[in-house]
């Protein structure tokens, strides 16, 4: 009889001890399945950030854009105004193409100045492809020049300013 | 007696029992750290590459710049870089983690293991400027010139730099036995007199390199061909290659075809490019249209007369027919026959002269 209660004891504790053990790899499994899923949350936004940040570059150096100079190199953040007036339907007949440089985005470059007089087009729609089950955006504006040569005065092109705008989705 | 034997089984069970689960429990740890360490190498590998793939972005848009990008922490990595069908792809090698490009073209070694990068973009102008492309240079590659010309003249002044993190070792010799490799990891030739492979043979310096780490690029004319070494004598890679270019400085094309790691390579380069010119033709031929429809108001200007009027050498027609031959280059060059990019070259000319002659006429030009 004693024996038997002492075989109890040991068996109890054997049965505790495993008890702790589980709760205790329990325990470690949760906090690192956590720690997983935060840090996979924290690198998805890093690599959202990341894209946002590519997609806006590659849009301020795109040669579909950018203003020109003969031989010589392109001028830097200027958006000739003949090249983007045909910008959007080019980019849109080859959406695949420009889908892998953008991907989810919608690209806009909006007239500031000079200011467009009423019913005039002051945004133009480069590229738009909107993620159906969007959660984030991430918009980046930047100033350019915006350069036409069909509207010159004194023979020269008229220069005015605006805002490309770069909406990244996620 | 009986009952000191029963425990003395007991306490054996016991410590066995102890014992095993004591292993399954070390097999239990030692498997998750296996397995965390795999996982680590893998995030790593996906972040290295990540991280390379914005710094390419951002060097390949920085227009005719020199970059270094310090991989000494990852000296014991070998990097991997590929191109086929117009896809191009780089990673480390033997890890899963890759980044697929279908528009950037790169030109690069097919396996770097470097402490340091020289990334150099040029821009590609066909005439006007078509797409940025980026070399990624090895620091322990060294370029041998064999021979004189102007190309070979601009190619070694335009790869010394006064900051020796942006130096390409580049170094001009008469003849094969002149070489001295150092402690390069990759040579390439670069060839522009008549002593070409597989007439010339590799010395014994040469001799003692992999085949793999030693490659030759031999121009003729305006074309390019790539050669393996391989033992002591040169195995041809295809056929040559058709440099399409337009006279200037700092052709990219020429450049291109140095730093290539082999034929398929700058073959694939060159078709992103060319598919880049056919959406660019088309933003221009929208342009011209428009420069035209603006001139048409203004029949009394040489603009109107010279350029833009219908039934005269105008550019409407030009681009026309730089369209049709961009197009028939694309066509071409996706079943690998670059030669049908040829005649782009002309037509690339003749709209080069034209937009000059617009600019030197105050009218407004293509590009």
């Amino acid at each position: 009889m004693k024996q038997s209660k002492r075989a109890q004891i040991h068996m109890s504790e054997t049965i505790a001890v495993l008890f702790i053990f589980f709760i205790l790899v329990l325990f470690g499994s949760v906090f690192y399945y956590k720690y997983s899923e935060i840090s996979f949350k924290q690198q998805q936004e890093e690599m959202f950030a990341k894209r946002a940040i590519d997609t806006t570059t590659k849009t301020l150096f795109l040669p579909e854009l950018l203003c020109s100079k003969g031989e010589s190199g392109a001028e830097q953040f200027c958006v000739d105004m003949t090249k983007l007036r045909s910008a959007e339907t080019v980019f849109n007949n080859n959406k695949g193409y420009y889908f892998g440089m953008f991907s989810y985005a919608n690209i806009t470059v909006q007239q500031i100045y000079p200011e467009v007089v009423d019913g005039g087009v002051d945004t133009w729609i480069v590229y738009n492809n909107l993620k159906p089950d969007t959660t984030k955006i991430e918009p980046t504006y930047f100033i350019v020049t915006l350069k036409d040569e069909t509207h010159q005065s004194e023979g020269k092109p008229s220069y005015g300013f605006g805002v490309v705008k770069v909406e990244v989705y996620s | 007696m009986k009952k000191t034997k029963q425990g003395q089984i007991q306490i054996t069970f016991h410590w066995i029992y102890v014992a095993i689960a004591g292993a399954v429990i070390l097999l239990f740890f030692v498997g998750v750290v296996v397995k965390q360490k795999a996982v680590s190498d893998e995030q790593l590998s996906f972040e290295v590459i990540q991280i390379m793939e914005s710094i390419f972005t951002a060097a390949e848009v920085s227009e005719s710049t020199k970059n270094t990008l310090d991989i000494s922490g990852l000296a014991n990595l070998p990097f991997f870089f590929s191109c086929e069908n117009g896809i191009s792809e780089f990673g480390i090698q033997d890890q899963s983690s890759r980044v697929q490009n279908d528009i950037d073209p790169l030109f690069s070694m097919k396996t770097i293991q470097a402490p340091r990068l020289v990334l150099w973009s040029l821009p590609y102008k066909l005439p006007f400027k078509v797409i940025d492309f980026l070399f990624i240079i090895p620091s322990n590659m060294k370029f041998i010139v064999l021979g004189e010309n102007d190309f070979a003249d601009e190619f070694i002044d335009t790869s010394h730099d006064d900051n020796i993190l942006l130096n390409i070792d580049v170094t001009q010799v008469n003849t094969l036995s002149d070489i001295n490799p150092g402690m390069s990891s990759h040579i390439r030739l670069v060839i522009f007199d008549g002593n070409t492979p597989p007439n010339i043979i590799p010395d014994s310096l040469l001799f003692t390199f992999p085949d793999e780490k030693v490659s030759a690029v031999v121009f003729r004319g305006d074309n390019v061909q790539y050669y393996q070494k391989s033992g002591a004598s040169w195995i041809a890679d295809g056929q040559s290659v058709p440099l399409i270019i337009v006279p200037g400085e700092r052709q990219a094309a020429k450049y291109a075809a140095v730093f290539a790691g082999d034929r398929e390579m700058y073959l694939c380069g060159m078709q992103k490019a060319f598919t880049r010119l056919k959406y660019l033709s088309a933003i221009y031929t929208a342009k011209i249209a428009e420069i035209v429809e603006h001139y048409s108001t203004k029949t009394d200007t040489i603009c109107y007369s010279e350029f833009t009027s219908i039934g005269r050498n105008n550019i409407q027609e030009v681009l026309h027919y730089y369209s049709i031959d961009v197009n028939l280059c694309n066509e071409g060059i996706e079943v690998l026959q670059p030669q049908s990019c040829v005649p782009l070259m002309s037509t690339a000319v003749t709209l080069m002269a034209m937009n000059n002659d617009m600019q030197n006429s105050n009218c407004i030009s293509v590009y």
